[in-house]
């Protein structure tokens, strides 16, 4: 599913985020990402999203350079993977059911088949009801939830979630993680970066680790 | 225009009343030589002195002023020709002075227009450029998020070029009554002044097709222009 071939990435200004790093990642696995912060979790998750580009080294999901993708088609292949953002990055003017939708709007499906779907997405989260509401009338975790929805409405067979737990107590991050693992069961590769150690070491998921840069750590 | 001194009062009459049949004349007035001498030794002072004088030095007069259409000099002096040739004329004396005064205060208005409309042009221009940049700028969280989940360049710029048309299509509608506007308000002072002259000089509104074509430019001005602010701010976000 995803593979990373001695990937390296400078950024403009000389910060080697990450240094020849190699992993993969099967089709329908679970994986967390750890790392201080600085470690260049980030950074592996937006080349996966193609948000940057590596310098050296190839990614592959699906068998395809997403490194070396033309512009023009780096829309399609993000639509490949449901992305998770710590700060939501919700529209904030819009409601839970239009934020939902987006993803379906840009693929252009029909008025009936968005409803239907974004509904199933809502129930998935537990905010079905809430649809008419605005994101700033809901607390952090159903915020967080609001974005998960997003992630999966076109079912995308990837979901990367960056820090989806960072501004949440321990009951609320156990119930994301908890969601994440039902969409794992259901076939979805799943990777998440977090510096959460004791909740990583519970749910007991492979763990891949970096150190500055470096995987420092690959286990399963 | 001065008669010969031999011309008598009856023919200066008949000469009169055929000058008014004359089709660029609008009226003529005959100023009898005895009524202009009687005129003249009351109002001039010299009354005893003009008593002494055996014949009257005075010519017929005939006033002519001619049809309002004729308000420029080439059409003037063409009708000064034609006057010239008539039997029993000394000399056609015109006053052209206040016809140049007249046409330099109305061509001010008529720049004065044209002015107004290049300003508002700019002005417009000004106003949905930076429209569409604070527009851009209040939706640069949507654009992010829209990207991030999988959006086309397309489908990020489809809203924005919408309203720059709208924008545009407004900027030019308010440009061209506004251009009218002060066309009317121009308009009055200068045909009244114009009247005092008896000329019917008027402002020229912004004709029909002129307010289309000028729409049309301001539309193409909003989609380009949103299209280009947007494009760019696209290409700095992309990797
Ligand atoms: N856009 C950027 N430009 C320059 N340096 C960056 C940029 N993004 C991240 N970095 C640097 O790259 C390194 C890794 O950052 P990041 O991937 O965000 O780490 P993490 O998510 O593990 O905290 C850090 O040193 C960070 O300062
Ligand atoms: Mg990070």
């Amino acid at each position: 599913m995803l593979q990373f071939i001695n990937v390296s990435k400078r950024y403009p200004g000389g910060v080697d985020a990450l240094k020849n790093v190699s992993f993969e990642l099967q089709n329908g696995e679970m994986a967390f990402l750890t790392g201080h912060s600085g470690a260049g979790k980030s950074t592996l998750l937006k080349l996966i999203a193609i948000l940057e580009r590596s310098t050296q080294g190839q990614v592959m999901l699906d068998n395809q350079n997403i490194s070396r993708i033309s512009k023009r088609n780096v829309p399609y292949a993000r639509r490949k993977i449901g992305m998770i953002f710590q700060d939501h990055r919700l529209l904030h003017d819009h409601t839970v059911f239009d934020n939902v939708a987006l993803p379906l709007i840009i693929a252009g499906l029909d008025r009936h088949d968005i409803k239907r779907r974004v509904r199933a997405a809502l129930d998935k989260v537990g905010l079905l009801g809430k649809e008419q509401r605005y994101p700033i009338t809901l607390s952090g975790g159903e915020q967080q939830r609001i974005g998960i929805a997003r992630a999966v409405v076109n079912r995308p067979p990837m979901i990367l979630a960056d820090e989806p737990t960072g501004n949440l107590d321990p009951d609320l991050s156990e119930e994301i993680m908890h969601l994440f693992e039902q969409f794992n069961q259901v076939g979805v590769t799943v990777l998440i970066a977090s510096h959460d150690l004791s909740l990583i070491e519970r749910m007991g998921y492979r763990t891949l680790s970096l150190s500055q840069g470096e995987m420092v750590d690959n286990h399963g | 225009m001065f008669l010969n001194q031999s011309v008598t009062l009856q023919r200066a009459t008949e000469l009169s009343t055929l000058l008014q049949q004359n089709s660029n004349v609008s009226q003529t007035v005959l100023i009898d030589k005895q009524a202009a001498l009687e005129e003249f030794r009351q109002y001039s002072g010299f009354g005893s002195a003009i008593s002494t004088l055996a014949d009257n030095p005075l010519p017929h007069v005939i006033q002519i002023t001619p049809i309002a259409s004729i308000d420029n000099q080439a059409s003037l002096t063409l009708l000064v020709t034609e006057l010239k040739k008539q039997p029993d004329i000394q000399l056609v004396q015109m006053d052209m002075g206040w016809l140049d005064r007249l046409n330099g205060i109305l061509n001010i208005a008529q720049r004065g227009v044209s002015i107004i409309t290049i300003l508002l042009g700019f002005a417009v221009l000004l106003i949905v450029s930076n429209t569409i940049r604070l527009e851009l700028q209040n939706r640069r969280d949507e654009i992010d998020i829209t990207r991030l989940v999988g959006a086309t360049r397309s489908f990020i710029m489809r809203p924005f070029l919408y309203s720059g048309f709208w924008y545009g299509f407004l900027g030019g509608i308010v440009a061209c009554l506004l251009v009218n506007l002060s066309v009317w308000l121009i308009d009055g002072p200068t045909s009244s002044l114009a009247s005092l002259y008896s000329s019917s000089f008027n402002l020229n509104y912004m004709p029909f097709t002129h307010a289309v074509l000028w729409t049309t430019f301001s539309i193409s001005l909003g989609v380009i222009g949103s299209w280009i602010v947007v494009s760019r701010y696209l290409s700095e976000l992309e990797s």
